[in-house]
């Protein structure tokens, strides 16, 4: 194991799941998973939608309650001591449930008070939240009043009224467009560096590949992958991958196969490949670029074919490690 | 490709986060008193900012009832002593207008709250857990058709329709009324399939309470079987009890007055016990 991947010596386990398990009847949502959070760290829970992330997020806040396996947040055990945790956290849940009945500022002091804080500790929090998420000048708008990227940094800056060491962000960025996400990713830099943890959700790879430390890669309700974003993509995709698009051929169908020549050269080149919806995509993880570059050349593919030689992603660490695309109709 | 690093995702070296309790430490309680009171807090925030929308139209509604039926209808009516028809039914409607309030925020509110504006799942995210959100609004259904009973029972004490001084208890009697009233509605919204379902509520439950809880009528003169289902309709006990209180019939100290609040409290805690039940069923998933 190179030394990048030894663990943090001096931080502790915020989260220690073992055997976690969620079953509706005989779905398995959550299906026994074994992961930590350590503290200080960014962790993220990648997989299309339906794997599992929202259930195991919602199970870390006491919300939905496990059938099976060991859960401890902070060190205490989710169904026992859940007011205490819940104390610590702070939840930016998936929709935006903001309460529409009261304004912005009033939305936090509401919420403040839940966490039992005074009036002016309130007033204190409130401020500095609404100060971090730049949204000090729509203190007294409605909620209906706020754009969708300002509801979702209102969502965030409520999450932080108690002051939580643990934050837990399930899709923090859905719908947004990309400015807003840009704002949403320096916010969250911005909590990391103020020494909290982050827990995130996304089924953006390039928002996790950017943000966190560790990601688990969650299918069917199992962890199918984990580790570092930069490790998985060199092990698993490579530095660069190559992509040739068939399915835009006339006369050729979205479930039509691989032609024969194409097929034969990537046999013979022993080149790991993936050829899901039309779309061809070799991998190069452990070649040189020199090497890898050679290779391509010789993998025929029809003329019309759109042929591309890109950096790899998670994406490409999910496609090939589970064979179907992260996001349905996504372009890998 | 079958096996995966998977081993990455725990770090078994590192020490589990120290926790602020041992193991040793009794669970958390399942209702804090201190949380239902910031769930009511937030209701009543509400309240306050939109009180002229909530308010004025409840009074209105009741103060029309007494001009149709105490006035109107009471012209006609005779046999209710000598106070006449328009302090017969006065009681009623103060208490009757506190179980329509409840009663309908605590159905359409409640149900509004909790699936379309996500309310509750913005606050259970908290240390708030789901027994506080209930009772929470149960308490905020009983301050609601309280405050609006109140307004009520001032504007008819004004105009003389009460007999006694007992009849400043009128309050109290509505806030216990309103409050199992609201533990029904929640328990009727924690099992609506929709929004437009709660009609069943209303139509099955809410107004047979009002026409069968002895307001516009002398609940004595009753034959079987509607005397035993009168017994059946909460709104009743709440009834009869103001009507001690207010010095129409009957005596405020008296065993048939424990016996109305008896009813009422039963209810209320049966009901409080079903709406968090449900609301734990529906919610906690």
């Amino acid at each position: 194991m190179p030394p990048s991947q030894t663990p943090p010596p001096i931080a502790d386990a915020v989260i220690r799941a073992r055997g976690l398990a969620k079953h509706y009847g005989g779905r398995h949502a959550v299906d026994g998973i074994d992961f930590d959070v350590l503290r200080g760290e960014c962790f993220g829970f990648l997989g299309p939608n339906g794997a599992g992330k929202s259930t195991a997020m919602r199970m870390l806040y006491g919300f939905t309650p496990r059938t099976s396996g060991e859960l401890a947040v902070l060190g205490m055990d989710v169904a026992r001591h859940p007011r205490r945790i819940k104390a610590r956290l702070g939840v930016v849940p998936q929709e935006n449930n903001l309460d529409p009945d009261n304004t912005v500022w009033q939305n936090l002091l509401i919420y403040a008070r839940y966490f039992g804080l005074s009036r002016a500790q309130a007033r204190t929090r409130a401020g500095e939240a609404l100060e971090l998420f730049a949204l000090t000048d729509r203190r007294d708008s409605e909620i209906h009043e706020l754009s969708g990227g300002m509801k979702r940094r209102l969502v965030m800056a409520r999450a932080l009224i108690g002051d939580p060491e643990l934050v837990l962000l399930d899709e923090p960025t859905t719908g947004l467009d990309p400015q807003a996400r840009r704002v949403v990713w320096r916010t969250l830099r911005e909590l990391r560096r103020q020494g909290r943890t982050l827990v995130l959700t996304t089924h953006y790879l390039e928002e996790a590949e950017r943000l966190c430390d560790r990601v688990v890669l969650l299918d069917h309700g199992r962890i199918v992958l984990a580790g570092r974003p930069a490790e998985l993509i060199d092990r698993h995709a490579g530095e660069l991958v190559l992509e040739a698009d068939l399915s835009d051929i006339p006369g050729r169908a979205f479930t039509d196969p691989l032609p024969p020549v194409t097929a034969a050269a990537i046999a013979t080149s022993e080149l790991d490949h993936a050829w899901v919806d039309g779309t061809l995509t070799v991998y190069g993880a452990g070649l040189q670029r020199w090497k890898l570059e050679q290779l391509f050349e010789r993998i025929p593919v029809p003329d019309a074919a759109i042929r591309t030689v890109r950096r790899g992603t998670l994406e490409d660490v999910f496609l090939r490690t589970t064979g179907h695309a992260l996001v349905e109709g996504a372009e890998a | 490709m079958t096996t995966f690093e998977t081993t990455l995702a725990t770090m078994p070296d590192a020490p589990l986060a120290s926790a602020t309790v041992d193991a040793s430490t009794p669970p958390d309680a399942r209702i804090s008193l201190r949380l239902t009171r910031a769930v009511w807090h937030r209701n009543r925030d509400v309240f306050l900012r939109l009180w002229t929308w909530l308010l004025i139209p409840n009074v209105v509604d009741v103060c029309l009832s007494m001009i149709a039926l105490g006035l109107g209808l009471g012209a006609v009516v005779t046999g209710f002593g000598g106070a006449g028809y328009a302090a017969w039914i006065a009681p009623g409607l103060v208490v009757c207008s506190a179980l329509f309030s409840a009663g309908f925020e605590c159905s359409y509110g409640t149900y509004y709250r909790m699936d379309k504006q996500r309310t509750f799942d913005a606050m259970v995210a908290t240390p708030v857990q789901i027994d506080d959100v209930v009772l929470g609004e149960l308490f905020y259904g009983a301050f609601r058709g309280t405050v609006s009973a109140s307004v009520i029972a001032g504007i008819f004490g004004a105009f003389g329709l009460f007999d006694s001084w007992w009849a400043l208890l009128l309050p109290a009697i509505c806030f216990a009324s309103a409050f199992m009233m609201s533990a029904l509605a929640v328990t009727a919204a924690s099992v609506s399939p929709m929004l437009e379902t709660l009609g069943y509520w209303v139509s099955f439950g809410i107004f047979p309470m009002y026409w069968l809880s002895g307001t516009f009528y002398r609940p004595d003169d009753f034959g079987q079987p509607l005397d035993t289902l009168q017994l059946l309709s909460p709104a009743y006990h709440g009834v009869s009890l103001a009507r001690h209180a207010s010095g129409t019939e009957g005596a405020v100290l008296s065993l048939a007055s424990l016996n109305h609040l008896g009813v009422l409290v039963g209810i209320a805690i049966v009901g409080t016990w079903s709406s968090i039940a449900m609301m734990r069923r529906r919610l906690v998933r």
